[in-house]
Order: structure tokens, then C-alpha cells, then sequence
């Protein structure tokens, strides 16, 4: 299972930079980019903290999706 | 042909090349080239000099990544992405640039305690190689300085333990931080066992050297140790 994000379409529809996004839920805009590329699964709290700031629910934001091949462990 | 059995073809042509010159020539080599013949003012000056070049490119980097970054945050007064590039750059040249010149005091302390001639020349040595140290150090305190103002809110402070600066990282930096760890351990251990190998071609081919042999065995078990004790702090059942 791959767990894809729309964190980079929905700070793209409420104008956000990654350093706002980051400094709005409290972590390093480092953290914004590895989650956007799928190389880092954020924890449940990180996950709700951006369900708030989006307004959206948490399985809007991330969900999980059948891999064909190899499974991805992030 | 595939790239990787191309690469492999080729590894495997160099080590058994290094292999067939070291068993032809390497006592001649130790002992001549080494010692005896090739040196210009004292015995492993061009050890020394290729240390020293590598420390000086590490801090004419460092250096230049520093002014670059510091000038682009005068300019722009915010943090791009680019400027947290030039500040990694920065703080691992630096880094670098420090690691190799403790290596260069180290190694010509340990030559001045041990030779005693030409006196004067090894002093040399172990003076320059103490500036190049203080030199990198003064440059990585000026990188620090940098970073605490690229990541005020992880701001490194010089009296401050390593896991206090950890606490102060977010999950995804310690994920970062994890992640790189195991790598460095996996890494580790083949070198670990990859230098044993190579001092048994050494023991071969030119002298047998126990001491070097010990230490690295000792480093290899002790390794492994702390990793066995730490993943074992995880698994108890209580």
C-alpha cells in the first residue's frame, strides 16, 4: 500500500508557501517538502493539525492506495 | 551490456589489479616509497600536504558557501530554499575541514613523539596542522551562527548535549536523523569487516600488523554492541 497526499494541491488552493504551512501546524519546512514527495508518512497529530488548517478531513488529505508492485513501507 | 554488470566488470578489474601490484611490489613499496626514498623534508611529508590540501579546499568551500549565504540573507531577508542549501554546504564542509585536520594533528603528534629528526620540520607540522584545526573550528562556529539564523527555531547552542538539540527537532527531522544513523551503522559495519580484509591482504603481502587488526575487531564488536543494546531497549516486554 502507497500512501498518497494532497498537501501540495490544497496549499497551492489557499495560497500557502511550505514555510507557511510548516510555521502554521509548528514543524521545519523541511517537513512540509518530504511529506509532499511521499518520502516521509507524517504522525496522526501532524495529519490533524493539517485536516485543520485545510478544513478538510484527515482521509481527504491522505489516503492510502493499492501499490501493483513492490509495497512501500513510509 | 547492462550498467551494473559493466561497473561490477570494471570493480572487479581494478581490485584484482591492486591486488597483483600490491603482492608484486608492495614490500619494495613500504618500505622505499614510504620512508626511505620519496620524501622532500621529513618522512610522509606528501601524506601530509595531500591532508593539508584536502583540509584547505574543504575551508576555502566552507568559507565561500558562508559569504554566499550570509550575503543572500542580507539581500533577500527571508530563508529560500537555496539559502538552507548553501547553509548545509556550509556546515558540512566545515565539518570536513575539521574532521581532516584533527586526522592531520593527530597523525603528526604521534610522528613528533615518535622520530626524532628532523625536530624542527615535525614541529612545523604539528603547529600547522593545530592552526588548520583552529582555523576550521573558528569557520564551523561561524556556520553554526548561521544556521541558528537560517532555523531560529532550532537554534544550536555550543553548550548544549546532542540529545537536548535532538528534543528540539520535529518527527520528520528525526525520521531524517534515524534514517541517516542506520545508514551510517550498515556502512560501518561492511567497512568494519572490509578493513579487516584488507589489513589480511596487508599481513599477506608486506607485515603482519595485530594491533591494527585488535582495534578495529574491538570497534566492529563494540558497534554492534551498542546497536544490540539500544534495539533491545525497544523489545522488552515490560
Amino acid at each position: 500500500m502507497e500512501l498518497f497526499n494532497r498537501v501540495k494541491e490544497l496549499r497551492a488552493r489557499y495560497n500557502m508557501t511550505q514555510t507557511d504551512l510548516a510555521k502554521a501546524i509548528g514543524v521545519s519546512r523541511q517537513t512540509i517538502s518530504l511529506i509532499e514527495r511521499g518520502d516521509y508518512a507524517p504522525s496522526v497529530v501532524l495529519a490533524l493539525k493539517m485536516a485543520e488548517v485545510f478544513h478538510e478531513p484527515v482521509e481527504a488529505i491522505f489516503s492510502l492506495k493499492k501499490d501493483s508492485g513492490k509495497e512501500r513501507t513510509t | 551490456m547492462k550498467k551494473r554488470t559493466f561497473l561490477s566488470l570494471i570493480a572487479g578489474s581494478v581490485s584484482g589489479f591492486i591486488l597483483a601490484f600490491t603482492a608484486l611490489y608492495a614490500r619494495d613499496l613500504s618500505a622505499g616509497i614510504l620512508i626511505e626514498q620519496y620524501f622532500f623534508l621529513f618522512p610522509y611529508d606528501w601524506l601530509y600536504l595531500l591532508i593539508g590540501m584536502a583540509v584547505l579546499i574543504g575551508i576555502i568551500l566552507s568559507r565561500s558557501f558562508l559569504t554566499q549565504a550570509k550575503r543572500d540573507l542580507e539581500r533577500s531577508g527571508e530563508i529560500p530554499e537555496f539559502l538552507e542549501k548553501l547553509t548545509g554546504k556550509a556546515l558540512i564542509s566545515a565539518s570536513l575541514s575539521s574532521c581532516g585536520a584533527t586526522i592531520w594533528l593527530i597523525i603528526a603528534l604521534a610522528q613528533l613523539f615518535t622520530f626524532d629528526e628532523p625536530f624542527f620540520w615535525l614541529l612545523v607540522n604539528v603547529t600547522l596542522s593545530l592552526f588548520m584545526l583552529l582555523l576550521s573550528q573558528w569557520l564551523l562556529r561561524q556556520c553554526i551562527n548561521l544556521f541558528n539564523l537560517v532555523y531560529p527555531e532550532r537554534k544550536f547552542q555550543f553548550d548544549m548535549s546532542s540529545q537536548e538539540y535532538f528534543e528540539k527537532l520535529d518527527e520528520a527531522e528525526k525520521y531524517i536523523a534515524y534514517h541517516s544513523a542506520f545508514q551510517a551503522f550498515k556502512s560501518m559495519d561492511m567497512m568494519l569487516l572490509l578493513s579487516l580484509g584488507i589489513l589480511v591482504v596487508y599481513a599477506i603481502f608486506v607485515q603482519f600488523a595485530l594491533f591494527p587488526m585488535l582495534l578495529l575487531s574491538a570497534l566492529w564488536i563494540l558497534q554492534k554492541g551498542i546497536y544490540f543494546r539500544e534495539t533491545m531497549k525497544f523489545y522488552r516486554a515490560e
